[in-house]
């Protein structure tokens, strides 16, 4: 086991990583920039006497670049701290917000968003009623069944993922082929390119909004990953914190792919990697989570912008990361799975 | 300390238990002894109040459906049947998690609490498994380790749902001789068991449940007579006194009877 001091320094170390990785993914773009000039376009902003910015330089960082930088650490961080908490919630190893459903839901209620026209507020309302009806239904039926083991929850939430996804589809073939059906579709596929300074005002606060209550209640969390009984008799209000982390991570998830479409995987590989960083305790393993997932999907996304000519949508890139490693997962897992 | 009035529960039109009456003082080592499916598990839920029922429950002279689940906590504490946990929290922070009733919701564990953890396994003399990963541990191991989470919940009455299902004879012996232990330091140990040797044993008192309803409650080797094992559980038992190391001690067996399934 780690001491506390070990894991502060990862901690720490993790906060630094991140640090570093925004600086460089902002350096790094199509349009060439002198290292220089770079760091002084930063720098004039927080120290405006001493260091002078560029103007072509200022406008390309800060409306086009950071923009994108930004939500991609937001959306990762916040993707990776939603599909922890579903995993402890659930004490299921092998969940996350796409497994659940509510990835789908999400992506249902925001399709519909855009395929009636609405405003920003309101696709992201009814991706969030949708993604939280899909994990309702889902354990709904969880407990309609009685399922005794971990493995039926993660197929009723592929049922239910499978359902609206048809749902989509079914928007896709109704809908105006000349603008609604392209937008929904490269909307769906994942994609942070078209991200501009407004979407940072208007999605940050959400997913922050999210991540707090995680942030405030992960020892609850810990405790909750014990099972229901135990909680109960820890002291703990099970039904009231399991509503506000569920609500939580599904408006995280909610915005995220309103903004983002389907960026999958992310929230189930990133808690396994921050757990084995750094143990099981949530104490530790929530922030970390969320520096690992905020690094992950900048570099992700850095390659998703420079790798070609054209732009891969982000999605693509992180279902060839997350695929493998969710087979290494069932195999590690697969003797707890079939118990209860 | 624990006193049950007229408690019942049902399930829709069914009936699970019927009117259980009993008192329970601190510092003694309780057993609850009955066939599966009796409701053993059902009394401790409603105790604990994870399930809605009709009679009162009294807690150090409190209503337990008064309570808040915090304030209950810190009054009784639980240890359900050991199911082979998969998490792999450390045994340090598994017994700290046991702190968790006297923290605010948005609050981590600090300094207080890991003194109080960190007693409780002073008091349980288990300092030595203290690094280790709870998965790791053998049945009987993990099973103090919830011990000391009880203790450091500092609740004196524990409910424990069958503590010795699935453990070996040698991890049996350490754990009855911790909740022996236990009781003597004040605590109120409230266990189901399956082994009418353990009640013959190691408890001060026995509650026997039949059908949902408490049958007999007593000193051990007062009612745990061949007669009422033979009834209770369906097959001949016979108690038979036994002394060893000038100690006497009772010991039930079952004879080879009638019940056998050649013999049918």
């Amino acid at each position: 086991m780690l001491s506390t001091k070990k894991r502060h320094l990862i901690l720490f170390l993790l906060g630094i990583f991140l640090l570093a990785a925004i600086v460089i993914s902002g350096y790094l773009g199509k349009y060439p920039i002198q290292f220089e000039e770079y760091m002084s376009t930063i720098l004039s902003r927080v120290f405006p006497a001493h260091f002078e910015a560029t103007p072509e330089v200022s406008t390309i960082l800060f409306k086009i670049r950071w923009p994108r930088i930004i939500l991609a650490v937001l959306i990762g961080a916040g993707l990776s701290m939603s599909g922890a908490t579903y995993q402890a919630l659930f004490q299921n190893p092998m969940l996350s917000q796409d497994i659940l459903g509510a990835s789908q839901g999400a992506a249902f209620g925001a399709a519909l968003g855009l395929f009636f026209n609405q405003s920003y507020e309101v696709v992201v309302l009814f991706s969030f009623v949708l993604g939280l009806g899909a994990v309702l239904l889902v354990l709904g039926l969880n407990r309609l069944i009685k399922s005794q083991s971990k493995l039926n929850m993660i197929l009723i939430g592929m049922m239910v993922g499978s359902l609206f996804s048809s749902a989509v589809s079914f928007l896709k073939l109704i809908g105006d082929p000349t603008n609604t059906l392209p937008a929904i579709t490269y909307w769906l596929m994942g994609s942070l390119s078209s991200v501009k300074m407004q979407d940072v005002y208007f999605a940050a606060p959400l997913i922050l909004l999210g991540m707090l209550p995680i942030y405030f209640l992960r020892w609850q969390l810990n405790v909750m990953s014990l099972g229901e009984v135990e909680a109960l008799s820890l002291g703990i209000n099970v039904k009231v914190v399991r509503l506000i982390l569920i609500a939580s991570a599904t408006l995280i998830t909610a915005t995220a792919v309103s903004i983002s479409g389907l960026i999958g995987w992310v929230g189930l590989v990133i808690p396994h990697f921050a757990r084995l960083l750094l143990g099981a305790n949530y104490r530790y393993t929530i922030p970390a989570t969320a520096f690992c997932g905020g690094v992950f999907l900048l570099i992700v996304d850095d390659f998703a912008r420079l790798l070609t000519t054209s732009e891969i949508p982000i999605g693509i890139l992180t279902a060839f990361i997350g695929a493998p490693v969710f087979i290494f997962l069932v195999a590690k897992n697969s003797r707890q799975l079939g118990r209860d | 300390m624990l006193e049950v009035e007229n408690l019942s529960v049902s399930y829709g039109k069914r009936k699970i238990l019927h009117d259980i009456n009993f008192s329970l003082s601190g510092g003694q080592s309780v057993c609850l002894l009955g066939k599966n499916g009796v409701g053993k598990t059902t009394l401790f839920r409603s105790l604990l109040n994870t399930l809605s029922y009709s009679g009162k429950v009294l807690i150090d002279e409190n209503d337990s459906q008064k309570l808040s689940r915090n304030q209950l906590a810190q009054l009784l504490s639980y240890i359900p049947q050991n199911k082979g946990n998969t998490v792999d929290y450390s045994v340090f922070e598994m017994i700290l998690m046991g702190t968790t009733p006297q923290l605010k919701a948005h609050r981590q564990p600090g300094e207080k609490e890991r003194a109080q953890a960190q007693a409780a396994i002073d008091l349980l003399k288990i300092n030595y498994l203290k690094e280790s990963l709870f998965s790791e541990l053998s049945g009987g191991e993990q099973q103090l380790v919830i011990i000391a989470r009880s203790v450091a919940q500092q609740a004196k009455i524990i409910l424990m749902d069958e503590p010795c299902a699935n453990l070996d004879f040698g991890n049996q012996v350490l754990v009855l001789e911790m909740i022996r232990y236990l009781a003597a330091q004040g605590y109120l140990i409230f266990q189901s068991t399956h082994d009418p040797n353990h009640a013959l044993q190691y408890a001060d008192r026995v509650l026997i449940m039949e059908k949902g309803r408490l049958t007999a409650a007593g000193y051990p080797q007062k009612i745990l007579t061949g007669q009422r094992l033979t009834t209770l559980y369906n097959t001949p038992i016979e108690v038979v006194e036994l002394s060893i190391d000038g100690e006497k001690r009772f010991v039930c067996l079952a004879k080879k009877g009638t019940n056998h399934v050649g013999n049918l």
